[in-house]
């Protein structure tokens, strides 16, 4: 066997490292072009219809748009690498601030979610999935088919009629800062989440499992004797668990798009109220600051998710 | 016969397909495994040889299968029978197994090292030194080259032929008394299975252990093993010293040993045994090669298989027309 | 130009690896034939299989050229353009994964037959009869679906729909490494039987005993390489190279 200088995992995780800077690179170019070819000046659909061509010209001026187009991508890069994402055209607080305020309430509820919807996956996936009865599985997949058939806004709004209008176990909206005072506003969307998320986590897991069980070195496992946890853990539950992970790393990144409706619905002051607010608002920098920042965020979850699944079982590519 | 090891008698396993629906996949198969020996047991798909290993090691269950009678004794244990806590002091220390597939065979999420510790382990606890001292013993023993390298790498770098050094490591180290290795060459190259099989023999040869190859390659059986056991279409019908095959009291051995395409010249005439061998649940009643046998005859197939018998000091055939077609006992 | 039905010049295969640049075959010659019988050796890892691919043109060679009677069957981006393609037909080890398993046998092959023979449905499915019954699969075998044959029925079907577009050459990669000892002799008395009525066949194989069988001429490959070449008879009884040695000594006595 050729020793080579440095270990395949490292040259492995800086090769993907690279990978992952210059696909956030690519998010920040689509977010640049983006802002630029949608139809429609943002400095008059900021002021609106009757605004005068002066204070237009001067906005154009402010936000740099009268420059060339490469001119405004050089300005547009100086600036991110300065970590500078522009200031809101409403607000005028910086993007960086609006992230910094409005995103620990969506990174509560949806690590909430994830860490719940892990613990409750793991038993329902391995027992459904080790004990492959037929009745089980079929009664578990139809199940968890019509949770993931159904559109998350109407959950939350039948869970908002249910819990908050007939039994006024949750506000029906609003929010207050500050645990454990938030939870009274935030258990019900992190109920609905982590029900999605377990339909959808524990049906891999499951699949993965079944996979496992028939698998010939488990049989070796049985016949050495190995402990019952030594077992779950080693010859179940970390064979099966890679592509659970990888799934769980890439949603994460796209339940981030999926906030923008839950907290709508639950008028919770996260970062996915504030796109839409900007959205509506034409405040482009915001909605552009926005964007890149879940871009960057979804790259680098889905390689730590896949660097993960390879240290838990090597046969997972890097 | 304080010579015997274990003997497994009239066994017969089913299989649940569905809630109603049983399957019998071995009927009647019968073996006798003395102390240091290395018997080969034989067989095409479908003949019921894995599942007669599974018996051994206790894994039917895995498999939706169950024993629906007979008996497998193995010191004075019956197998068929045995507790949870019967089988926590065989399985590991008294009866090893060398998987299948040696490309499927360690856990692919666990370290050698680790897997070797499991193996070590079982008898109770050892410190972390013993069982790298152990572990790397165990290496030497199988001829894998810089072990401690080796420990510390995962199943997915090492070589076919590797992996199963590493399964026959794992399998002999608690010393136990009686080896199962099922087809424990097949997908690996032909000078790797030679050098498996020089391991095998060594092993038994060092350890006195007995060991059970299984195998559906006869000429490869032929050339390690002490005795033959051939089983078809879920009954073992004859075992025969290797030494005697040619010698075989059961048609079903000589056309297997006559389809050798080493006896025959380049493109000659091959002797094939016509037909396909009977598949699980569609047993005829009556012999079960009678289809396929050259000296079939009426009666092959209106008599019930009996279980085989004894017909010489070394021999037993289940063919009830054996001393017919072979001139009885020699 | 070669008198050779099939001829390999200074063929290479090179694959690319996390940047490594891993050499499968290395310029290698090699020469079929017409009615011959040739049988390449090898281990896992040898190249053999890459060889057989690029042989059958499911493969690109990096460097060297193949040449079917004399014309290189690599042109522009197809291989074996067109006619030539029926005068090629593979059998792969693993029968399970080249019959299409939500089709009939007689379907599969009456199909080959159809597309290859340009013949009508009817009497496409006369030939496939024929060709099936020829392979030694019965009438009623021949309705069911692949799942419901054995490992060796299934290799003798897919051997029936290669031979079904007319070919001149059989490019077998381990037909007979998946099934069990009595469907292996069936099939090789079945390839005894296709050579003496004039096909040319390649024989790619780890199985020595096989290869004595079936084949006239052998190439030993090792690590990319052509160890060792020449008549079977010659190589079994008086091999030269190690490797070979090794190869022999290796067979169960």
């Amino acid at each position: 066997m050729k020793v080579k200088s440095t270990s395949p995992l490292a040259r492995k995780i800086f090769g993907r490292t690279i990978r992952a800077f210059s696909i956030s690179f690519w998010v920040m170019v689509i977010a640049f072009a983006l802002m630029r070819v949608t139809p429609g000046d943002p400095a008059s659909a900021r002021l609106g219809a009757g605004a005068e061509q002066e204070a237009i010209d001067a906005l154009r001026e402010q936000l740099g748009l009268n420059a060339n187009p490469f001119q405004q991508f050089i300005n547009y890069l100086s600036d991110l690498s300065r970590g500078e994402l522009g200031t809101s055209l409403v607000s005028g607080i910086s993007v960086g601030e609006i992230i910094t305020k409005t995103f620990p309430l969506t990174l509560t509820y949806i690590a909430f979610s994830f860490l719940f919807a892990f613990l409750i996956s793991i038993p329902i996936g391995v027992f459904i999935g080790w004990s492959n009865k037929a009745s089980w599985v079929y009664s578990f997949r139809t199940f968890t088919s019509i949770v993931i058939a159904t559109p998350n806004f109407f959950i939350a709004m039948v869970a908002i009629l249910f819990f908050s209008v007939q039994r006024d176990w949750a506000p029906v909206f609003g929010y207050e800062p500050g645990f454990p005072g938030n939870m009274r506003y935030l258990w019900l969307p992190i109920a609905i989440n982590t029900l999605i998320l377990v339909s959808i986590i524990s049906r891999v897991l499951l699949a993965s499992v079944v996979d496992t069980r028939s698998e010939e070195f488990v049989e070796t496992g049985i016949i050495r004797g190995v402990s019952r946890i030594r077992f779950f853990w080693f010859y179940i539950l970390k064979p099966s668990l890679a592509p659970t992970i990888v799934l769980m790393s890439y949603m994460m990144g796209t339940m981030l798009g999926a906030t923008v409706i839950l907290e709508t619905i639950f008028s919770l002051p996260g970062i996915g109220r504030e796109l839409v607010g900007a959205v509506l608002a034409s405040d482009y920098p915001v909605v552009q600051g926005i964007l890149i920042f879940f871009g960057v965020i979804t790259v680098f979850l889905s390689f730590i998710g896949d660097l993960l699944a390879h240290l838990l079982d090597r046969r997972v590519k890097l | 016969m304080s010579n015997v090891l274990a003997k497994i008698q009239d066994i017969r396993i089913d299989v649940r397909v569905t809630r109603r629906l049983r399957l019998r996949i071995v009927d009647t198969a019968s073996l006798t495994i003395q102390k240091g020996q290395l018997l080969g047991l034989i067989g095409e798909s479908g003949s019921g040889k894995t599942m007669l290993c599974r018996a051994l090691v206790g894994t039917l269950n895995r498999r939706g299968a169950y024993v629906h009678s007979g008996s497998i004794d193995f010191e004075g244990i019956d197998l068929v029978k045995a507790s949870k806590k019967d089988w926590r002091n065989i399985r590991g220390h008294k009866i090893g197994y060398i998987p299948q597939s040696a490309l499927a065979g360690p856990n692919p999420v666990m370290r050698i090292g680790a897997q070797l510790a499991e193996a070590i382990t079982q008898g109770g606890r050892k410190s972390k030194e013993e069982v790298r001292r152990r572990s790397i013993e165990l290496l030497e023993l199988v001829q894998i080259r810089r072990p401690e390298v080796v420990l510390k790498q995962y199943p997915y770098e090492l070589s076919g032929g590797m992996k199963q050094r590493v399964m026959i490591a794992c399998a002999i180290a608690q010393n136990p008394k009686l080896i199962v290795a099922d087809e424990p060459t097949t997908g690996l190259d032909v000078t790797v299975q030679a050098e498996i099989m020089e391991l095998l023999r060594n092993i038994r040869k060092e350890f006195d252990t007995s060991i059970i190859l299984v195998s559906h390659d006869l000429q490869l059986i032929n050339s390690v093993c002490d005795d033959i056991v051939v089983m078809h279409a879920g009954a073992t019908i004859e075992k025969v010293p290797s030494s005697k095959v040619t010698a075989a009291l059961h048609p079903y051995t000589h056309a297997l040993y006559d389809s050798r395409i080493d006896l025959v010249e380049p493109r000659g005439k091959l002797r094939t045994i016509k037909g396909q061998p009977p598949s699980v649940g569609k047993w005829p009643t009556g012999c079960r090669f009678a289809d396929r046998c050259d000296f079939v005859k009426d009666v092959c197939r209106s008599t019930d298989p009996t279980p085989f018998v004894q017909v010489n000091d070394s021999q037993w055939s289940a063919c009830i027309r054996h001393k017919e077609i072979y001139g009885g006992a020699k | 130009m070669s008198s050779h039905l099939i001829e390999a010049k200074k063929l290479s295969v090179t694959f690319n690896s996390y940047g490594f640049i891993v050499p499968a075959v290395k310029e290698v010659d090699f020469y079929l034939d017409k009615t011959e019988v040739v049988g390449v050796v090898g281990e896992s890892g040898s190249g053999k299989s890459t060889f057989a691919r690029v042989l059958a043109g499911l493969q690109t060679p990096t460097s060297g050229e193949v040449t079917f009677k004399g014309e290189n069957i690599f042109k522009g981006n197809e291989a074996y353009p067109g006619e030539l393609r029926k005068a090629v037909q593979m059998v792969f080890q693993d029968p399970y994964s080249s019959l299409n398993p939500r089709m009939r046998i007689i379907n599969a092959v009456t199909e080959a037959v159809m597309h290859h023979q340009n013949a009508s449905r009817k009497d496409a499915m006369e030939i496939a009869h024929n060709l099936l019954q020829r392979m030694g699969i019965s009438a009623t075998d021949a309705r069911k679906y692949p799942s419901a044959l054995s490992g060796g029925q299934r290799q003798r079907a897919s051997v029936a729909r290669a031979l079904s577009a007319q070919p001149e050459v059989l490019l077998a990669d381990e037909p007979t490494s998946a099934i069990d000892q009595s469907a292996q002799s069936q099939l090789l008395e079945l390839f005894a039987e296709l050579i003496a009525t004039g096909l040319s066949v390649v024989l790619v194989s780890h199985d020595l005993g096989v290869i004595r069988y079936l084949c006239d001429r052998v190439y030993v490959m090792e690590s990319g390489i052509f160890v060792e070449s020449g008549i079977t008879r010659d190589i079994f009884h008086n091999p030269k190279n190690p490797y070979t040695q090794k190869l022999i000594a290796s067979i169960p006595k």
